[in-house]
């Protein structure tokens, strides 16, 4: 008695400094003083007998939790692990548990006192061992116990409240390292658990359960049926029935909820009886919302309401139910306008999962007015944001003008932190359900006035990008920027662009003449940061493009000295090299240099990207997506032009910077029948087109796996390809150059492709002059001269042939006729997919009937070189996966291809043998044809 | 649940648990930035705080204290200078002092909020698990720190924060009996308190035995 008092009046006499008001350094001084000392003891000749140890390591314990550093005592707690005395083992493992971290040498000693607790057989030391694995959670321990704990855990004779550390326990290892949990024919047995007697160890078993079950789902299918009987029982069980399970009135809630947690790792079940029995669960459960409540404290509701609304989770997620789906959601509005805030909160994010479905979004729709004056009027920021997440949720095109309106006018006294979001959210709404550009550009601008600050690059650019691409809206665009009265600096990008682009059609109205539409922009100029600058550099060029009466007043500003001599090197460089373009090229060439941007590849808008990285775990390909489009973006310059020039070698004699110096003007005249054409292999034109031409099969597979490049060249003519691929859409400039000195008349390139893959041919090069479509075609390429053609494409199922490229011209007084095939093959919609090790064979094995496996042996053609190969398969567009296949020799990859009805899942694997040079190629993907043809293409390249 | 942490309203931790694995160094940013983030709610406000990619649940033990923040004081003062370290004799004094203050202040003299928070680990898992996994049932979650704190009440008999402060390590044996790697084990009352008063015994006969004169 003695020595116990003793350790509680020391203890007692470290917080009293702090108590009493005393200063932070009495207590540090009061707690050195007891470091001292314990330390004394712990180094002292004699050795301290268990209970002191207890004793001191407690202390330290006490002292670390107060916030203070130790570091020692690890040593004399471990000790303590191998005592025999239940309360000494005990603090030995909490400070263990506490205090040691993972890599710690220690970890050995500390395993082996876990062992012989495990193997003691003694279920209050096997307790506290399976407490310490699942607190320290660490690989070593995984390593050490991950195949001890499953045994426990289904031997006949462990008692039950073992089971259930020795459940939890298992769970948290495979949560930390789920590699190193072996699965086997324990599994079946933990299943069967579903059914024990006491509700302590289904409670646990359940948890383990579905964390496997999420990844294992085929191995724990069983456990559907088990868990929907549990949860009939439970529900229609009164509530004494469950003793001390029974929380407040509500039969085992706890329980209740992981069940329906279990339950939506599966599709609704199939066996209709089963299904029967789950929906009369569900049913009372709503049922039980509408009762009068059993008690009045907030913890009997609370409980209910945990079950409803995990029930109403199950619903939402087997979303096959209408009858259901609408009750939940009737159920969710009443609680919109409950007293108690957590409700609502709750009923907010559940309605916003309850939106997406088709059964049930128009009853969402049916609480907008609530949820607007939610946004409104409630105090609490998580709630108003859980609104903001609902509205974006609910919006269609009925309601999209009300929200946005609204969603911009709480923008204006919005918490800080959730603005940006607003901002992304409002501009992905503007653009999916504008019907009238008009008032897209409108919501855009006004948003960057209310919120310039929280208004992010992707927001702009995807402005510019729609203005580009509708001719109907451009005029209106400039306008509209030109009035802008307020100059965020956002703003101040935007104006720049669009008029630049599109301030010639507006410059008619007096009230906004080139010249006021310079001196509007050049006003800003100096407020603005260098990037926003350079941009408005290139509006100036392009302006004395668009208007050569200001032509001298750009160059006067161009020259001045804050601009040639500027400190930023690339404002320096862009006014430099814009004067001197201004001052040598002929108002041609000036015009084909700073053509109107061509409008951009319809593809995911990089807003939606962004919002997604914000909002959850983004894919890789969204981020690269999201690059890819900065980087053709920012660069604002006025050119495709230069860029195609040096893709394609031009026989200009001297190119300089811009390849202009002797460039003769590009002729103009799109090929007659070329005009947003989709021809189709049938069609009768196929007799006049000239066999594919010698050669063009080897290009052709050379571009399998890349993307720019020659394409076809003989004595008269060279055709050279640069091409993008996003999802299920492309787009492809083909450059016709024109290698003699004599004019191509007549010059008609024609597109043959099958149904499945839709390739427009949009516009042709001569659209640099024709900025405005008043210009006459004319089908002729001057001597030395390159035309360029832009041709979208779409994948709209998988395909195997590639589209022909016919050509056919006259060149002194002969016809040329050229065909050629297109390199537009499958694996171009490629979406690569990183996945874990894993992942992978867990989707191999889903793949593994005969008919989607396709595999091909061949001998090299090529010098089997690692690093060529690895660059093959990425350029394949898949992706590559490191680490996956045991062999380090092998090569896997993995992605999806994207066409407008499917989206089909590809793996594959390269196997090499360096001494027969010869390769196994596997593919499996979910569709037969697309193995097949993957294969093919593939086979080919190495 | 990934971790729980119990402090008073003057921003002192009284307990943390953590159930992933978090360095040091970033467990004490964490900690910092929510105590201040939680004490600065105003009042009727919801439960849960969205916190990076966490949700949090929190809740105050005693939202009626405040304001009575005084009587409060003393009565621990009180209770301070007369405690001895016995558990006993804790409780006695604590049952003199309800009778002549606090009995209306409700039955859980533990100062501040309890919260504890739910999904996806602090810094990045795999992609794709934080959706589905670990996203614990909100409503439920507050009731976890409820039945936790009724736990301590019925071990400790009416629980105060002195009790968390110099029993602390028994707060953390009950939290262990209640939840492990942040699932919750065993609901019952009964099971939980029994395993640690099991023990309790175990070690008061051990303690007699100990202070046995041996010859």
């Amino acid at each position: 008695m003695g020595l116990l008092l003793h350790t509680r009046v020391t203890l007692q006499a470290v917080p009293q400094g702090t108590c009493s008001g005393k200063s932070k350094e009495a207590e540090i001084k009061r707690i050195n003083k007891e470091l001292a000392n314990i330390r004394s003891k712990f180094k002292g000749d004699k050795a301290l007998d268990g209970y002191s140890k207890k004793k001191y390591v407690c202390k330290l314990l006490f002292i670390f939790l107060l916030g203070h550093d130790i570091d020692f005592g690890h040593m004399e707690a471990v000790n303590l692990l191998s005592s025999n005395r239940y309360t000494e083992k005990q603090i030995g493992y909490l400070f263990i548990s506490v205090l040691v971290n993972s890599n710690s040498e220690l970890i050995r000693l500390i395993n082996n006192a876990i062992k012989n607790d495990l193997a003691s057989r003694n279920p209050t030391f096997m307790g506290l061992a399976l407490h310490c694995i699942a607190n320290v959670g660490s690989r070593e321990m995984a390593e050490a116990f991950a195949g001890e704990v499953p045994k426990i855990l289904v031997a006949g004779d462990t008692m039950d409240s073992v089971k259930q550390s020795a459940a939890l326990c298992l769970l948290r290892l495979y949560r930390a390292s789920p590699d190193l949990v072996p699965m086997g024919d324990w599994t079946s047995r933990v299943v069967h658990l579903l059914n024990d007697q006491h509700l302590g160890v289904v409670t646990a078993a359940t948890s383990l359960i579905t964390t496997l079950a999420q990844k294992n789902p085929e191995e724990f299918k069983t456990s559907i049926s088990l868990a929907v009987s549990r949860l009939s029982r439970i529900v229609t069980s009164a509530s004494t029935d469950l003793q001390d399970y029974t929380y407040y009135f509500v039969p085992a809630p706890w329980l209740s909820v992981k069940l329906l947690r279990l339950l939506q790792c599966y599709p609704p079940p199939e066996d209709p009886a089963v299904r029967g029995r789950l929906t009369e669960c569900l049913e009372t459960i709503l049922n039980k919302a509408q009762e009068p409540p059993k008690s009045k404290k907030v913890q009997h509701s609370n409980a209910k309401n945990a079950v409803l609304f995990e029930a109403i989770s199950l619903i939402i997620h087997h979303d096959s139910e209408p009858n259901l789906l609408v009750r939940a959601c009737n159920q969710l509005g009443q609680f919109l306008q409950h007293r108690e805030t957590n409700l609502r909160y709750l009923a907010l994010e559940s309605m916003c999962t309850l939106a997406s479905s088709e059964f049930s979004h128009e009853a969402v729709k049916t609480h907008i007015d609530t949820v607007i004056n939610a946004l409104k009027t409630e105090r609490d920021v998580s709630v108003r944001q859980r609104a903001v997440d609902l509205l974006y949720a609910m919006c269609d095109r009925s309601n999209a003008q009300q929200i946005v309106a609204e969603m911009l006018s709480y923008l204006e006294t919005a918490d800080y932190s959730i603005r940006e979001e607003i901002v992304l959210k409002v501009a992905i709404l503007a653009e999916k359900y504008a019907v009238d550009y008009t008032w897209y550009v409108d919501t855009i601008l006004n948003l960057i006035r209310i919120a310039g600050d929280y208004v992010s690059e992707e927001v702009w650019y995807r402005v510019i990008q729609i203005v580009i691409n509708r001719d109907d809206v451009q005029g209106y665009a400039a306008k509209t920027a030109l009035q802008a009265p307020a100059c965020h600096e956002n703003l101040v990008k935007v104006g720049g662009y669009i008029l630049g682009e599109f301030g010639n059609l507006i410059a008619g109205d007096p009230r906004s003449s080139p010249l006021i539409q310079f001196n509007l922009l050049h006003s800003k100029f100096h407020l603005c940061s260098v990037p926003t600058r350079a941009l408005l550099l290139s509006t100036y060029i392009k302006f004395v493009n668009l208007f050569p009466e200001v032509k001298t007043t750009i160059q006067d500003v161009l020259r001045s000295d804050s601009q040639l001599k500027n400190a930023d090197v690339e404002l320096q460089q862009r006014a430099v090299e814009y004067l001197r373009l201004s001052t040598v090229a002929s108002t041609d060439i000036l015009a084909t240099v700073l053509e109107e941007m061509p409008p951009f590849p319809e593809r995911e808008s990089s807003i939606l990207a962004k919002l997604k990285k914000k909002k959850g775990p983004s894919t890789v390909t969204d981020l690269e997506e999201a690059k890819r489009e900065r980087s053709i973006d920012v660069n604002g310059g006025p050119e495709p032009a230069p860029a195609s020039a040096s893709a394609v070698s031009t026989p200009s004699p001297s190119a300089d910077l811009l390849g202009l110096g002797a460039a003769p003007p590009v002729p103009t005249g799109p090929p007659p029948s070329a005009g947003g054409l989709l021809v189709d292999v049938f069609s009768d034109s196929a007799s006049a087109v000239a066999p594919l031409a010698p050669g063009s099969e080897d290009n052709f597979a050379r571009f399998v796996c890349k993307n720019n490049g020659v394409l076809f060249e003989n004595q008269l003519l060279q055709i050279g390809l640069k091409s993008e691929f996003r999802q299920n859409l492309g787009r492809m400039f083909i450059f016709y150059g024109n290698k003699t000195s004599t004019q191509f008349l007549n010059f008609t390139p024609t597109l043959i492709c099958a149904d499945d893959l839709q390739a427009n041919i949009l516009g042709s090069a001569p659209r640099q002059m024709d900025k405005h479509g008043t210009k006459p075609v004319d089908p002729t390429v001057d001597g030395g001269a390159q035309v360029q053609q832009v041709v979208n494409i779409e994948c709209v199922s998988d395909f195997m042939e590639a589209p022909v490229l016919n050509i056919q011209f006259r060149y002194g007084g002969t016809f040329q006729n050229v065909s050629v095939k297109l390199p537009i093959t499958l694996n171009k919609f490629f979406q690569p997919t990183e996945m874990a090790s894993q992942d992978f064979f867990q989707r191999w094995k889903q793949l593994s009937s005969p008919q989607q496996e396709v595999q091909n042996i061949f001998k090299a053609k090529h010098p089997m070189d690692t690093e060529i190969t690895k660059a093959k398969i990425i350029g394949f567009g898949s992706a590559l996966l490191e680490e996956v296949d045991p062999n380090p020799a092998n090569f896997v990859g993995a992605g999806i291809i994207h066409t407008k009805t499917t989206q089909i899942g590809c793996l594959l694997r390269l196997e090499p043998n360096l001494q027969a040079q010869m390769y196994r190629l596997t593919l499996r993907t979910s569709k037969d044809t697309v193995s097949q043809r993957l294969c093919d293409l593939l086979s080919e390249q190495f | 649940i990934q971790f729980i942490l119990l402090f008073s309203r003057q921003g002192k931790l009284r307990l943390q648990k953590w159930y992933t694995t978090v360095p040091d160094k970033e467990r004490k940013k964490i900690t910092r930035e929510i105590i201040q983030i939680i004490l600065s709610r105003g009042y009727r406000t919801s439960s849960f705080i969205d916190w990076k990619e966490l949700k949090l649940v929190y809740k105050s033990i005693i939202p009626q204290l405040v304001g009575r923040k005084d009587i409060l004081e003393i009565s621990l003062q009180r209770i301070f200078i007369k405690l001895h370290g016995k558990k006993q004799r804790c409780t006695q004094q604590r049952t003199l002092m309800e009778g002549v203050t606090t009995r209306h202040l409700g039955t859980l003299p533990l100062l501040g909020p309890t919260f504890e928070l739910d999904p996806v680990s602090v810094g990045g898992t795999l992609e794709g698990r934080a959706k589905v996994e670990n996203q614990d049932n909100e409503l439920l979650t507050l009731e976890i720190v409820h039945r936790y704190v009724e736990l301590l009440d019925k071990y400790f008999g009416n629980v105060c924060e002195l009790d968390i402060i110099f029993n602390f390590e028994k707060a953390y044996f009950i939290l262990d009996e209640f939840i492990i790697g942040g699932e919750v084990q065993e609901t019952s009352k009964k099971t939980a308190v029994k395993a640690i008063e099991e023990s309790d015994m175990l070690q008061e006969t051990l303690e007699e035995y100990m202070n046995k004169p041996t010859f």
